[in-house]
């Protein structure tokens, strides 16, 4: 059993310009604490929880419906390290809206779902995994991880497949949902116009996240063994598509060293990769079909240091939203609770953020650049007919 | 956000959404336009798009990027009924100034469509490839299919084929044919003086004669789009596409009949498909999980538009339509009306989406000039909407239900 301390499990983050609030609340556990041969149970739980009714009374539509009456609608993720279930509603629904979730994450196991209800939603998963098969990006990103960090749990797919989910029964999920959906295994981000008053009632719903929690995990993995290499695979049947990916050192709260970190996000900023950060390592990604290829760490000034330090500090600050369809709320708080799942909520805070990379020196980007390990992905096929 | 429009006597809208506290501005230009205007040049409109801001009359095309390093970037987008030209820029005034003639001059007004400039154009548009997104596949089969599968209905503006052969006056003649103020919406957001601004800007419109005493030619549509389609005919009603992807993926679409109250449209739309609290989800998620994702959506075009309902998963079309169908017509016949609980939630619910849509500056920019070119004003639509009663609905589910669907599909 893994374990660490989590300094503060109720985030508040008060945003002024906003009439939004985004509550989410964090399980730490994720699809890289699974044991191989049930891979998919934590992301299994995520879409089960749905589910919970009370019989006579509601039915599984009534958390969705609860939540439009909000103005909002109830969105899950899970990751490699963890699980999140996140609404976004008008700011006078601050309150209604944390209780809401607070209850559908505390129900009795035996009250969540039958074992016809396990039985349908792996269709459903069966339909994601499919949906999954057809994205470019997310098979690049799988293969990438399959690369780095076979033959762990953190390499397999989020949804396990379909021989692994037939391993899984229904009281084993019961026992996994008893486990670790517990107040003490939990976070809470709180991001947006909400007032002292509402933070307060909220806080109190959450009494336990006033005090130090011990993170319990189902599983330790192993420290990744990144491995370096050129081309992977290549598909047939996909767009024309090439990533550069590369891995980074673990990210862990025990042995990060934020300033890596800070060095690893503006090195991003600059290339325009993608950097995902993650328990056991960061997965930095090109793309490798740009052209002019992105310049290396070396062609980076000191003037252009700063003004990718400005800009990433003021990217955190920035209360536009984007054009993702994510709203400022929402962003801020995943951001916040990625970190959480790391068990490593204090990186976030404003002061430290600005801190490590306005520390980042021209000779830690360069070093940063050296850490990573890297390969490539290639996943061939015709153009789009257009 | 306050709001501020103005007309142009050129025909040209110009929007305001002033922000004191914002830290930037935001300026786009919507010009209308659909693949009717390529004719048979299909590809024109975004070979022309990407072209702007390659080269102007006034400016080198290093000084233009030269340029834009000092107030932030311009950049173009194609959309399915416009060509978005945006410009980001911090507040000064002196990078403001910079910005707008940037964005209005160099590569509005004054673009210069030198050789080069098409050839390099032509070559880096040659290199790029599109994710296969079935999504958008499914959804843009339907549509034309929807609309009888004639010019009209060309799903959207397109990459340049391979085989169409473009030319640069080809280029030339698209941009004077469409780059006119009668079709342009200009969006502006974030902290500045409105004001100053619609000066500014009309100041730099003066350099094409866009401010005032503009004669334009409009040009009306080769034909007419259809109102109805009644019955689909069989061999379009159906359309299979095998795509490889690994993925099935349905979309059911039905022509919105002319004159329809679009704010009841949209309850519609969040009362059957949209989010998660509506009656689609339940069904065909949980229920008989037949699918993985299923929406509702309402693709706008400047004459008409389509209602339609895609879904996402790994199960073939006869496990969904004939469902989706059934539920549809329930609804249509009144067999199971329109409840005021879910009017209510729907209400509740595209409020909060609204509310949404209003504090991302940029995708609400869009959803206003994009919804102007298809003669749609979101913000009164957004405002009508809680005067909406179940009557309304069920006159529009009524008229819009009349009609035979076209449906296209995704075999993996």
């Amino acid at each position: 059993m893994h374990q660490r301390i989590v300094p503060q499990t109720v985030l508040t983050i008060p945003l002024s310009r906003t009439a939004l609030v985004t509550i989410e609340i964090g399980f730490f556990v994720g699809s890289g604490d699974e044991n191989l041969a049930q891979s998919g149970i934590a992301h299994a739980m995520e879409h089960l929880v749905f589910k919970s009714r009370r019989i006579g009374e509601w039915d599984a539509s009534h958390w969705d419906n609860e939540a439009a009456l909000l103005g909002g609608l109830i969105e899950a993720r899970t990751s490699r390290d963890s699980t999140v279930f996140s609404l976004t509603v008008p700011k006078e629904n601050a309150i209604q809206a944390a209780e809401l979730l607070k209850k559908m994450l505390t129900r009795p196991a035996s009250s969540l779902f039958t074992a016809s209800d396990w039985e349908k939603e792996q269709r459903v998963i069966t339909s994601e995994e499919a949906m999954g098969a057809s994205d470019a990006e997310k098979i690049s990103r799988a293969l990438f991880y399959q690369h780095f960090y076979a033959p762990t749990a953190y390499a397999e797919p989020i949804w396990g497949s379909a021989k692994t989910r037939v391993n899984i029964t229904v009281p084993d999920l019961f026992a996994f949902y008893e486990k670790y959906y517990r107040p003490e295994n939990r976070w809470v981000v709180i991001a947006g116009g909400f007032t002292p008053t509402q933070a307060a009632k909220i806080r109190a719903l959450f009494p336990e996240g006033n005090a130090p929690l011990t993170v319990s995990r189902i599983s330790s993995a192993p420290p990744p063994t990144p491995k370096s290499g050129k081309t992977m695979r290549i598909l047939g049947t996909l767009a024309g598509l090439s990533l550069r990916g590369s891995v980074t050192p673990p990210l862990t709260s025990e042995t990060i060293s934020w300033k890596t970190h800070g060095a690893m996000l503006l090195l991003a900023r600059y290339q325009q990769a993608t950097f995902l950060p993650g328990r056991q390592g960061g997965l930095f990604i090109l793309d490798a079909n740009i052209t002019p290829a992105p310049p290396p760490p070396a062609t980076i000034t000191s003037t252009i240091l700063a003004q990718l330090q400005n800009e990433a500090v003021s990217a955190l600050a920035s209360e536009t939203g984007d054009a993702t369809g994510d709203t400022m709320t929402e962003q801020v708080a995943r951001c916040y609770s990625l970190y959480a799942g790391m068990g490593a909520t204090g990186f976030l805070e404003k002061k430290h953020y600005e801190k490590y990379l306005r520390q980042v020196t021209l000779d830690d980007l360069q070093k940063a650049d050296q850490d990573i390990h890297s390969c490539v992905c290639v996943l061939k096929g015709d153009k789009e007919a257009t | 956000m306050k709001m501020r429009t103005q007309e142009l006597p050129a025909g040209l809208q110009l929007i305001c959404l002033p922000d004191k506290q914002a830290k930037s501005v935001i300026m786009s230009v919507f010009v209308r336009t659909t693949p009717q205007d390529e004719g048979r040049k299909s590809g024109v409109a975004t070979l022309t798009a990407r072209m702007l801001g390659g080269d102007s009359v006034s400016r080198t095309p290093a000084l233009i990027w030269q340029d834009q390093s000092r107030f932030g970037r311009v950049f173009t987008v194609v959309h399915d009924s416009c060509i978005e030209l945006t410009a980001l820029s911090v507040t000064d005034s002196e990078s403001l100034d910079l910005a707008r003639q940037t964005l209005l001059r160099d590569f509005l007004l004054q673009p210069l469509f030198a050789p080069l400039n098409f050839l390099t154009t032509q070559a880096s548009l040659a290199k790029e490839s599109i994710p296969f997104d079935p999504r958008t596949r499914v959804l843009s089969e339907m549509r034309r299919h929807a609309s009888g599968g004639d010019a009209w209905g060309q799903e959207r503006l397109v990459m340049p084929a391979k085989g169409t052969r473009l030319t640069l006056p080809d280029v030339i003649a698209f941009h004077k044919k469409v780059f006119t103020p009668n079709r342009t919406v200009i969006v502006v957001a974030g902290n500045f003086e409105i004001k100053e601004m619609q000066d500014a800007i009309r100041g730099q419109l003066s350099l094409g004669g866009w401010d005032a005493g503009y004669n334009p030619t409009i040009s009306s549509p080769a034909t007419s789009p259809p109102s109805v389609i009644s019955p689909v005919p069989a061999r379009l009603r159906d359309l299979g596409i095998r795509a490889g992807s690994g993925v099935y993926a349905t979309a059911t679409g039905w022509i919105v009949p002319k004159n329809t109250d679009f704010s009841a449209l949209t309850l519609l739309s969040a009362i059957l498909g949209l989010g998660k609290a509506n009656r689609l989800f339940p069904l065909l998620r949980e229920t008989y999980p037949v699918c993985y994702d299923v929406q509702s959506m309402i693709d706008q075009r400047p004459e008409t538009a389509i209602f339609g309902v895609y879904t996402l998963g790994n199960q073939p079309r006869a496990e969904i339509i004939p469902r989706l169908l059934v539920a549809i017509a329930s609804l249509q016949t009144g067999r199971e009306p329109i409840t005021q609980a879910e009017l209510d939630r729907a209400k509740l619910y595209l409020n909060g989406q609204t509310l949404r849509l209003q504090e991302q500056p940029y995708a609400w920019m869009q959803a206003i000039g994009k919804g102007l070119c298809c003669k749609n004003n979101v913000i009164e639509e957004r405002v009508k909407l809680g005067s909406v009663t179940i009557s309304d609905l069920q006159k529009v589910a009524e008229s819009l239900f009349a009609s035979n669907p076209a449906t296209a599909f995704i075999i993996p």
